[in-house]
């Protein structure tokens, strides 16, 4: 490793942007060579210096830096440092007392985030200075990831995006909508988790909750004993032992449902949750799907040839193990699972091949779901050739309006498609398309009118109704003649807008780097 | 509230201490937890334990010492407590010698900050935004993306120069002047 890459790592990991098996290999070398040592420890105290001289003691997270702040205004005033000064000293303590020992009340919790998550804290209207503090009251909205809620007691919960809950008292819990793993310990029995369709007490236990938008919330007993009792029109109450599953209706009913301790997260994903599909070989004709996202253990797929029967795959030699092979005549990976919906944030990776001279002009989809016929209300990715004669591009399709990347992918090499919808307010563009790690130019595209041109365009993707598709794979939701012709390889669905470190991190990974 | 030393003296000798020693503090504490977002979390419970055990520090004896012991072992407690998947901890026997040698290397920290001040001054105004950017806390390279209309990859390639410069430059300013030929 040169000087410069070796500088580079060292960056990295100060930083915390080392990806995990780098760090490892980093380590060893700051271990065993004297050099690289003195070249970190020099890179660490400018790493420092650069804190102490450029941070706000405004924006600053822990009271230590203020201090540090301090000290600075109060050096530039001295052309030689003399803390030991009577004067410096009365003054150094005075700062001392009030910000380094001044108490501080005791969170309720504490947050650790997931890679990628993305989360507000609202504090009576102020976002608090320290994001992984979580005070009475204060609103979490997680918009995209996983929260783990740590109380001081060791009970836990894991609240996965799209979210919005508060503490009310260390042991009440209100979850707007979400869903969420809890651990209590027996110290906090009686803890309890209040959405707007029921209340659930703990009576020492591990329990999940699914809480929708709409009135049909779930809870699932893993482990131990709860009490739910209901608030619709009727009020209903009832205990739960493990592996029982009850759901609240809008008028106050629980119902019995099948308990699915699968579908909640009982410890931090180490990236955005997500469903994978390898393509590596399987028994029979079923499509393994693995991956973060809730209940991505029960999903199926499977592989229908042209003429529509259920048949094994046909698996080549891909990027990473095996590929999925499509003639393009029809054939397809359906599923039934049905997709990320309305504007919530989202990306789909994979690696794909297509031979030279191969037409798209008949628009086929790589990866899509959603209602067909509305102007926002699918979320299709694909490649797209507009005539004949043009190339062969990356497309994002929400309905009449779509995104064209600019890279000729029709050149019979590998290459790495991300898309992305971010979903965040106040961006100049809410999508991206990568291709091989690097960020394409877009190219908007409107095929008719629609209702409020000056808007910024959001998908709108609608999953439940009569018309809506599933994730469908290589076959476009909306009907056209064939099939996507190619290769597609490790395709990811993932619950939330990618940065682009992580779209290279993937790249990178595929590229077995 | 801890008990402050009953005598005025040792008092203000004490916070004086504990006010020397907080960058080093902090740049130790980096060194052992590289990349970690609760650095400052550990720093600041760090202080907290050693103004309460003010009483057990005697005048005259290693507080450099004494404090990087304190500040090892609070790292240490923090990590086992907040365990985060997403982060690779050291194995000991590097702890153990970075542990050894990084205080040695923090010593000339004065000499150093002027030194910096020279360098920055060199910057080119967009140069010097960015850096201040990225260390005011919260402060990321894709919300300087999109405020600059730069890539985030291109910013991370000039924020690897800008510091890699800055630190020779902090280098060569430390060279004895040994006057010119």
């Amino acid at each position: 490793m040169s000087g410069d890459e070796m500088e580079r790592e060292i960056q990295l990991l100060i930083d915390g942007d080392l990806p995990p098996e780098r760090v490892a290999a980093l380590y060893r070398t700051l271990g065993d060579d004297p050099a690289a040592r003195e070249l970190y420890y020099d890179c660490v105290a400018l790493h420092q210096a650069l804190g102490y001289r450029l941070s706000r003691g405004s924006g600053s997270r822990t009271q230590s830096t203020a201090v540090e702040a301090g000290l600075h205004r109060q050096r530039r005033r001295s052309v030689q440092l003399s803390l030991v000064t009577a004067a410096a000293a009365v003054l150094v303590a005075a700062f001392i007392l009030r910000a380094v020992m001044t108490e501080t009340p005791a969170a309720l919790a504490h947050l650790n985030e997931a890679p990628g998550t993305i989360y507000t804290l609202d504090a009576r209207g102020d976002e608090p200075a320290d994001r992984a503090r979580l005070d009475e009251d204060t609103i979490v909205t997680l918009t995209q990831g996983t929260l783990e809620v740590s109380l001081a007691t060791g009970s836990r919960a894991m609240i996965q995006a799209p979210a919005r809950f508060s503490l009310a008292s260390p042991q009440d819990l209100r979850l707007d909508h979400g869903s969420a793993f809890f651990h209590i310990v027996p110290a906090d029995h009686g803890f309890t988790v209040t959405t707007r369709a029921f209340k659930v007490t703990d009576l020492g236990t591990e329990f999940g909750i699914h809480a929708g938008n709409d009135a049909n919330h779930e809870v699932h007993v893993l482990k131990g004993k709860v009490s739910v009792t209901t608030f619709g029109g009727k009020t209903m109450s009832e205990e739960l032992e493990a592996g029982q599953a009850r759901d609240a209706n809008a008028v106050g009913q629980l119902q019995l449902i099948p308990p699915d301790p699968a579908a909640f997260l009982t410890e931090l994903p180490p990236a955005l949750p997500e469903l994978h599909f390898g393509f590596e070989p399987a028994p029979g004709s079923a499509i393994p799907v693995s991956g973060t996202l809730p209940k991505a253990a029960r999903i199926k797929a499977s592989y229908r040839n042209g003429t529509g029967n259920v048949t094994p795959p046909t698996l080549v030699p891909g990027k990473v193990g095996s590929a999925l092979s499509l003639k393009g005549d029809g054939d397809f990976v359906e599923t039934d699972w049905q997709g990320i919906d309305g504007d919530l944030p989202r990306s789909v990776s994979f690696w794909t091949k297509v031979a030279p001279g191969t037409p798209f002009t008949h628009m086929p989809a790589v990866a899509n779901w959603g209602e067909p016929r509305g102007a926002f209300t699918k979320w299709k990715v694909m490649l797209a050739q507009e005539t004949p004669d043009q190339p062969v591009v990356a497309r994002i399709s929400l309905g009449v309006v779509s995104y064209d990347g600019a890279t000729h992918l029709d050149d019979g090499q590998w290459h790495h498609f991300v898309a992305v919808f971010s979903g965040a307010e106040g961006l100049e563009e809410n999508f991206a398309i990568y291709i091989d790690g690097r960020r394409e130019p877009l190219k908007r595209r409107q095929f008719a009118p629609i209702d409020a041109p000056d808007e910024k365009d959001r998908p709108d993707t609608v999953t439940v109704s009569n018309a809506s598709r599933p994730l469908l794979i290589g076959l476009s939701v909306d009907p056209r003649p064939g099939s996507f012709p190619g290769l597609i390889d490790e395709l990811r669905i993932h619950a939330g807008a990618l940065s682009e470190q992580a779209v290279q991190r993937l790249y990178a990974d595929g590229q077995g780097q | 509230m801890p008990e402050p030393s009953s005598r005025p003296d040792a008092f203000a000798d004490f916070v004086s201490l504990l006010t020397m020693h907080q960058a080093d503090l902090w740049a130790f504490l980096i060194s052992l937890m590289p990349g970690h977002p609760d650095v400052g979390d550990v720093l600041q419970q760090t202080n907290i334990v050693l103004w309460k055990k003010q009483s057990q520090f005697r005048p005259g004896s290693d507080f450099r010492a004494w404090a990087f012991k304190v500040a090892r072992y609070e790292m240490l407690h923090h990590l086992r407590s907040r365990r985060r998947d997403d982060w690779v901890p050291m194995n000991e026997q590097l702890a153990d010698t970075i542990a050894q040698e990084m205080p040695d290397r923090l010593a000339a920290r004065q000499p150093r900050l002027a030194a910096l001040e020279g360098c920055l001054a060199k910057l080119r105004p967009q140069d010097r935004k960015l850096l201040e950017h990225r260390y005011q806390k919260g402060n990321n390279l894709e919300s300087f993306s999109r405020a600059s209309g730069r890539s985030v990859s291109a910013l991370s390639v000039t924020l690897f120069r800008l510091r890699t410069a800055l630190r020779k430059c902090v280098a060569n300013q430390l060279q004895p002047n040994e006057g010119t030929p």
